[in-house]
């Protein structure tokens, strides 16, 4: 490393001894992204709509990374982060271009690995679910009135009425008729999507918060191997003969 | 040339050795493409050039473009995506609507911590293989799409060690990194395209739009998480832009930097959190302005500012803002039916008495 990419905030904490979340913390190349020193002005909890109705604060983020104290860092990996409702404001205003919401993402995805996460994403098993088995994220079907009884009346008729109101708004348009998932995401997508969870060691993690979801992406990648194996061998051919 | 603008350099200095260069990312991912290390999908036809940060060029394609859906739209407020389409399809622009794509993911990530940056990037780099190998122009419909790919593509090119890994994922499903020359967001495009679609509007319907007050209000992630690659700079006017150019009056209000308190979790389990938001958001604008409707970009905002004026009685408030996309308000000039082809009738805030007094029939 050059002296010009060296980042003294960080390494002064690096060379500090810390605590096995910290460290942890610190694997993450973002944070040396985003962290820059802290002058304590406020400027990014002055802007933090989490800042405004929870116990949390980004400058206290910043503040609690530099000091390393495993304590602290424990008690906002077991609820605190969850508070934050990542929208970059504290990024955006702050005067040293810190990003306590990228801090934030690093330790959330700390947290779920460290099982930390369970009561955290409690009702989140529909989302989770969906992603892994449809390949996208949110289906019409998911929005029901009983769900979200604050959305108001005109939920209850829109949800009796879908079916027809989306066959008329897409006629014409294969595959957005649909009310399980987002759009018709072919077979063989979905299969990359699983695997792309697989390769990367993300489906694993899952584990820790949903061990079921894990069965049932590794049973329906199974199901489906041979053909899509063997699809996925002649696209890499294919590839193999355009570098030629 | 846009890459003239890349040596210039900032004072900014963040202690000792740490000097911050402004630069443009396309140069460094040009410099990675002669290496060898990356592939670039450069524009296919023509494109218009807008200003960024800086005043460097961000060149917006005006044809060919891959439509990158929006998982919470096409669910949720089906009627953005058709009115996407209807706009190309009244200005003859070609467009693909994939079902060989996946969900960016990034919803998910911010809201869980499931997933991990590898995964995320691998998701980005498969959906912009999917635009390459079919001959488009990748283009976003999602404002956490956008911010996503923005931040992706910021990492892939700023670390080795990430863009291996993200290889290694892509080379077992026999596909290669290929990073598109340019991130765009639709709102982007529609804003690049205003005075395309004011001249194709239809007449009467200008005359309905011709006067409304409005008010408009930006994705966090379309223009906090990565601040540098959006049309305006840091004070967005992609939305305003094309709204005024069609006729709008665009009112400012002193709260439009807040954000509409979606928070991507909170919607889902915390939604406490946002009606609270909502609440500071909503006051403001109706004692400031009290506007015939709420424009807006991203799936996340046009959900909550939609779903949570309602609830709002219950603190003693009566909320009624229409919320209009972009690209709604965009199809309507053009002569959209607003239920068939504009799919306001998705939205649970009444857009009837803004329809009425636009002058546009909906039964």
């Amino acid at each position: 490393m050059s002296e010009e990419t060296k980042n003294p905030i960080t390494e002064k904490i690096e060379s500090t001894k810390g605590g096995h979340f910290y460290k942890e913390i610190m694997k993450d190349f973002r944070i040396k992204e985003s962290l820059h020193g802290c002058l304590n002005c406020g400027t990014c909890v002055a802007n933090c709509p989490a800042a405004a109705f929870y116990d949390y604060s980004p400058r206290e983020v910043c503040q609690m990374i530099i000091e390393g104290d495993e304590e602290t860092i424990e008690e906002y990996m077991k609820g605190k982060i969850w508070n934050c409702a990542q929208c970059y404001s504290c990024k955006y205003r702050c005067p040293k271009e810190n990003s306590a919401a990228d801090i934030v993402m690093a330790m959330r995805e700390i947290a779920v690995r460290e099982g930390l996460a369970a009561e955290a994403l409690a009702g989140y098993t529909r989302i989770a679910k969906l992603v892994l088995t449809r390949g996208n994220q949110l289906a019409p079907d998911m929005l029901s009135p009983d769900a979200f009884p604050d959305w108001g009346p005109r939920m209850i008729e829109l949800s009796s009425k879908k079916m027809e109101m989306r066959e008329e708004l897409f006629e014409g348009f294969p595959g957005m008729n649909v009310v399980d998932r987002a759009w018709a995401a072919e077979d063989y997508t979905i299969y990359e999507m699983q695997k792309i969870w697989e390769e990367s060691g993300a489906l694993e993690k899952v584990g820790t918060v949903f061990p079921f979801l894990v069965d049932i992406v590794q049973e329906d990648m199974e199901d489906k191997a041979e053909e899509m194996e063997a699809k996925i061998q002649e696209k890499k051919e294919k590839l193999e003969a355009s570098k030629k | 040339m846009s890459y003239e603008i890349n040596d210039v350099k900032t004072g900014i200095n963040h202690g000792k050795g740490m000097n911050y260069h402004v630069h443009d990312i396309r140069a460094e991912m040009k410099k990675l493409e002669e290496e060898g290390e990356i592939k670039i999908a450069h524009l296919i036809g023509p494109y218009k050039e807008e200003e960024v940060m800086y005043g460097i060029k961000k060149r917006v394609p005006l044809d060919m473009h891959y439509q990158h859906k929006s998982c919470g739209q096409c669910a949720n407020l089906p009627g953005v995506p058709r009115s996407n389409f209807y706009y190309r399809d009244k200005l003859g622009i070609k467009y693909y609507n994939d079902m060989q794509q996946t969900s960016c993911t990034a919803w998910n990530y911010h809201a869980s911590g499931l997933g991990n940056l590898v995964q995320l990037a691998s998701v980005a780099a498969r959906n912009w293989h999917r635009a390459y190998e079919e001959g488009y122009n990748f283009t976003i419909h999602c404002v956490t799409s956008f911010g996503n790919y923005l931040e992706m593509r910021h990492l892939l090119v700023g670390n080795k060690e990430l863009r291996d890994s993200v290889k290694k994922v892509l080379a077992k499903l026999g596909r290669e990194l290929v990073i598109p020359e340019e991130i765009i967001h639709d709102s982007e495009i529609a804003y690049a395209l205003r005075d395309k679609i004011l001249a194709s509007a239809d007449p009467k319907r200008l005359e309905g739009i011709k006067g409304l007050r409005a008010v408009e209000h930006y994705g966090c992630h379309f223009f906090k998480q990565v601040s540098d690659d959006i049309i305006g700079g840091k004070r967005p006017i992609v939305v305003g832009g094309l709204a005024s150019t069609l006729g709008v009056q665009m009112e400012e209000y002193s709260k439009w930097f807040m954000c509409c308190g979606f928070g991507f979790r909170h919607i889902l389990v915390n939604r406490e959190f946002t009606r609270s938001a909502q609440n500071i958001k909503l006051k403001a604008i109706k004692q400031e302005v009290d506007p015939d409707m709420i424009l807006v970009n991203c799936t996340g905002c046009g959900t909550t500012f939609d779903k949570t004026q309602w609830i709002q009685k219950v603190v003693g408030e009566d909320y009624h803002y229409p919320v209009v996309f972009y690209s709604q308000l965009a199809a309507l000039a053009l002569g959209a039916h607003p239920f068939k082809e504009a799919g306001l009738n998705f939205h649970v805030t009444p857009v009837e008495p803004l329809l009425d007094k636009m002058g546009i029939a909906y039964n």
